[in-house]
């Protein structure tokens, strides 16, 4: 069978199936292509050195054998998938079906729906701009400024969920208050009275003091900083929409990969393979789904699950699933006691062992009780992978940014303190954090340079 | 399209990768500089001997955001096992290394590159940071140098060197004003030759002076060798012309080759006054005091059978140096530097403390300090 008829073939065997992908334009690449794009996250992505470090190190691994990307699908529609250029045919196959279950969850899971579904044109187009860019106003800005648009690409929220409130119009204290403030109250901008002695005191509590707190950093930064040129807020436009782009990947990991493998476990055997291939595909699927000692391999994980859901109440339920399901609440209502015990999941914590010189680190199991591991795993997949931060105010002498950790989980601190540098440079003003560290709260205050 | 499409391309033109992935390695570079510190004592350059790019471990250059503490994370997680896993089970063990964070494979957290750099460049950055005066460059020799060029034009000369172009032009301008005169006079005939030149150079002859009595181990040896390391690259790097010369001793010096000073012990008493007197007297010998500066490291671990007598020798010859360093290195690190018999009564000295410097190692850390004492801003030329 050639592949392109194989293609068509396996686009009918999913509909078959019960499953509403988006289209899939499939592209053959060689490996330095399928790498790039890896490190990159999408093709035609603007430049940055973090990228250039992801493709090299993943480069290096490749070619030590260390680790193989099989494949690579991206959200848009239609979904763009690489194949590599020397897999087999079979693999070929084995890829493209596996496209199929997350072409499935782009187009019909919750998390995804609202996705830019054009974001590799969008950022087509914001490439060449940036390039442009970097001729006007220079590489090094540009790059410094990416630096900073990038700390906060996880800090945002998509706008028409989360309307970004107005900061509250500046106050100035006097007895002729309501004099000045006659017909200006509203221009005065956050960072007009930088000339004022610094506050070292930040409300107890949790200040409240916008209407509403938003955990749209970077959007609120970007809307109403009285620094930033117009070309820099578009390169933070750009950062920030690929961040709310890239946001349900955090949430549909698990789903996503047990989808996609019980999608190509279905897919093949519906090709009429032969002997051989059927070998062949079972031995790249075995190197795909294998049990991790120390850690989830999702691929594994999420399909074993997703297999025991179809035995119990049939292929529509993992369809559904697919449709409407996260990490967490996959976990949380299908994880049972018969499936922690056959999968043989546990928790385990690292213990130190000996004493010096010979300290041995030692991992344990710490428990096998399943309402223990379910538990921790579905917390696990509910939590952010970062601080959950907030604007909660502006202060209203100075218009210094006030940030706010959102739960009690300890920060790093010396990466809080050069995030919290790079916030000043685009706010153009004071910035606090109110945030756990080493088991306590403090206020972390960077002040900008007063000129 | 609608349904499923296919293409293939041709992608031979590789893209933005390779920018981004220079544009990294040159911040790696940068980041080099600011591990100067922990460079200094890293064994691959110290023993560079002759190579010129070494390959150094920096951390992993990480792009800043809020993130959680790492230390929360790697103490627990769930994993999967093969079957009939029993609370208790030990999954895996390691030896605990540094600081001991992380399960294997599970972050970047203490990852490291492994990264390639000239030492030309690396010892550029050290002496940058060191801020170094400019040392006393006016005691110079003059040589005559022969220029490899075959440039020079002369009147007189062997017909073999005959420049036929120059002679020839020589020729066209004298009949410009007289055309109707020979064609070629031998007044117009040019030589090559070689250019002579002269040149001052400056010289720097450093003496290394090793304590090889019974207690300087493989660490010792080490650390001895980082500090005399940086301090011979600098040297060369300041002058023309830099000579090393290696002494050992014991109850007697001995001038040796450069292996055997690293290398070399022996049991037994100790009496630097020997080598003080070696010193003295190959100065007098070879390096007269006029076209010479003159440095001088001594790496002893303090003890010494006539301190006094030492220290008495030491006032004849110390005025003649640049700079003389005294390096205590001593493992144990529970005595404080001017503790020892040698270093007690160096320190009384007016000689040494006009003309002397002193550090003491006890560990790998010590090294750029000690490095940055003897050859910091504060010396001043003598």
């Amino acid at each position: 069978m050639n592949i392109e008829a194989m293609a068509a073939r396996i686009w009918e065997a999913a509909r078959e199936l019960g499953l509403e992908p988006h289209p899939v334009s499939f592209e053959v690449v060689p490996h330095h292509v399928l790498y790039e794009v890896a490190a990159y996250g999408l093709p035609n992505h603007f430049q940055h050195w973090t990228y250039g470090r992801n493709y090299w190190l993943q480069k290096q691994q490749y070619e030590h054998g260390l680790a193989k990307i099989y494949e690579l699908a991206i959200n848009s529609d239609p979904v763009l998938a690489y194949i590599l250029q020397n897999n087999s045919d079979v693999q070929k196959a084995f890829v493209m079906a596996h496209v199929m279950g997350h072409s499935h969850v782009f187009k019909c899971n919750g998390y995804w729906q609202e996705t830019r579904k054009d974001m590799p044109q969008y950022m087509s187009a914001a490439s060449t701009r940036f390039a442009e860019y970097e001729q006007v106003y220079g590489a090094l800005a540009v790059e410094r400024l990416i630096d900073r648009g990038l700390s906060l690409q996880f800090h945002v929220a998509d706008e028409h969920h989360e309307p970004v409130p107005e900061p509250r119009a500046a106050r100035i204290r006097t007895e002729f208050d309501d004099l000045l403030d006659l017909g200006r109250r509203a221009e005065v901008s956050p960072t007009q009275e930088k000339t004022a002695k610094p506050r070292h005191r930040v409300p107890p509590g949790r200040p409240n003091r916008l209407a509403a707190p938003t955990e749209d950093v970077l959007g609120y930064i970007i809307r109403y900083s009285p620094v930033l040129m117009d070309w820099e807020r578009d390169i933070l436009t750009v950062i920030r929409e690929e961040g709310i782009y890239l946001a349900p990947y955090y949430r549909t990991k698990l789903l996503h990969e047990g989808f996609a493998v019980w999608t190509h476990q279905k897919i093949l055997s519906m090709l009429g393979l032969t002997h051989q291939e059927q070998l062949e595909a079972a031995v790249t699927h075995a190197g795909v789904a294998v049990p991790h000692p120390l850690g989830i391999n999702p691929y594994y994980l999420g399909w074993k699950i997703l297999e025991k859901v179809e035995e119990r109440y049939g292929r529509d339920e993992v369809i559904r699933i697919a449709g409407e399901e996260g990490d967490a609440s996959l976990v949380r209502n299908y994880l049972d006691e018969a499936m922690v015990e056959e999968f043989d999941l546990y928790r385990w914590v690292r213990r130190e062992e000996g004493g010096r010189p010979n300290r041995d680190l030692v991992w344990v199991v710490e428990t096998t009780g399943w309402r223990e591991v379910r538990d921790w795993l579905a917390n696990r997949y509910a939590r952010a992978p970062f601080p959950r931060i907030e604007v909660v105010d502006v202060d209203d002498q100075r218009g210094d940014l006030v940030l706010w950790q959102v739960g009690d989980e300890n920060m790093d601190r010396r990466y809080a303190a050069e995030t919290l540098k790079y916030c000043v440079d685009l706010w153009g003003g004071d910035v606090k954090l109110s945030c756990n560290l080493d088991g306590r709260r403090e206020v972390m205050w960077r002040q900008a340079a007063r000129s | 399209m609608n349904t499923v499409g296919l293409k293939t391309d041709i992608y031979d033109i590789q893209q933005k990768g390779n920018r981004d992935q220079q544009r990294h390695l040159e911040k790696i570079k940068g980041a080099v500089k600011e591990n100067l510190k922990e460079l200094v004592a890293n064994e691959n350059i110290i023993s560079s001997d002759g190579k010129k790019t070494v390959v150094v471990p920096v951390r992993y250059l990480d792009e800043y955001r809020f993130r959680y503490d790492p230390k929360i994370d790697g103490g627990e997680g769930a994993g999967q096992g093969r079957g009939k896993s029993q609370k208790g089970d030990v999954i895996t063990r390691r030896p605990a290394a540094g600081d001991g964070k992380g399960a294997p494979g599970e972050d970047h957290q203490d990852f490291e590159y492994l990264v390639e750099i000239d030492v030309e460049t690396l010892a550029g950055y050290l002496f940058e940071e060191l801020s170094l005066p400019n040392l006393d460059l006016t005691k110079k020799s003059i040589i005559v140098n022969e220029d490899e060029r075959f440039g020079d034009r002369r009147k007189k000369g062997p017909l073999a060197n005959l420049d036929k172009r120059a002679t020839l032009k020589e020729a066209v301008k004298r009949r410009g004003t007289a055309p109707d005169a020979v064609f070629i006079d031998n007044a117009d005939l040019r030589f090559r030759a070689w250019r002579e030149e002269e040149k001052e150079v400056s010289n720097a002859v450093i003496f290394l002076l090793r304590d090889i009595s019974g207690s300087m181990g493989e660490e010792e040896r080490f650390l001895t060798r980082a500090v005399a390391f940086w301090i011979v690259l600098f040297l060369r790097k300041r002058y023309d012309r830099a000579d090393i010369v290696f002494i050992n001793y014991d109850t007697e010096a001995f001038e040796v080759d450069e292996d055997r000073f690293f290398h070399e012990g022996m049991g037994g008493g100790t009496r630097c006054r020997s080598a003080l007197e070696l010193t003295r007297a190959i100065i007098e010998n070879r390096y007269p005091l006029s076209l010479w500066n003159i440095y001088g490291l001594q790496f002893s671990d303090g003890e010494d059978f006539d301190p006094e007598g030492a220290a008495a020798f030491l006032d004849t010859v110390l005025p003649w140096f640049q700079m003389f360093g005294y390096v205590e290195i001593e493992p144990e690190g529970n005595r404080g530097l001017w503790n020892s018999k040698l270093s007690a009564v160096y320190a009384g000295r007016g000689s040494f403390q006009r003309y002397g410097r002193a550090a003491r190692i006890t560990h790998s850390r010590d090294v750029w300090p000690a490095v940055k004492t003897l050859m910091g801003p504060e010396v001043t030329t003598g």
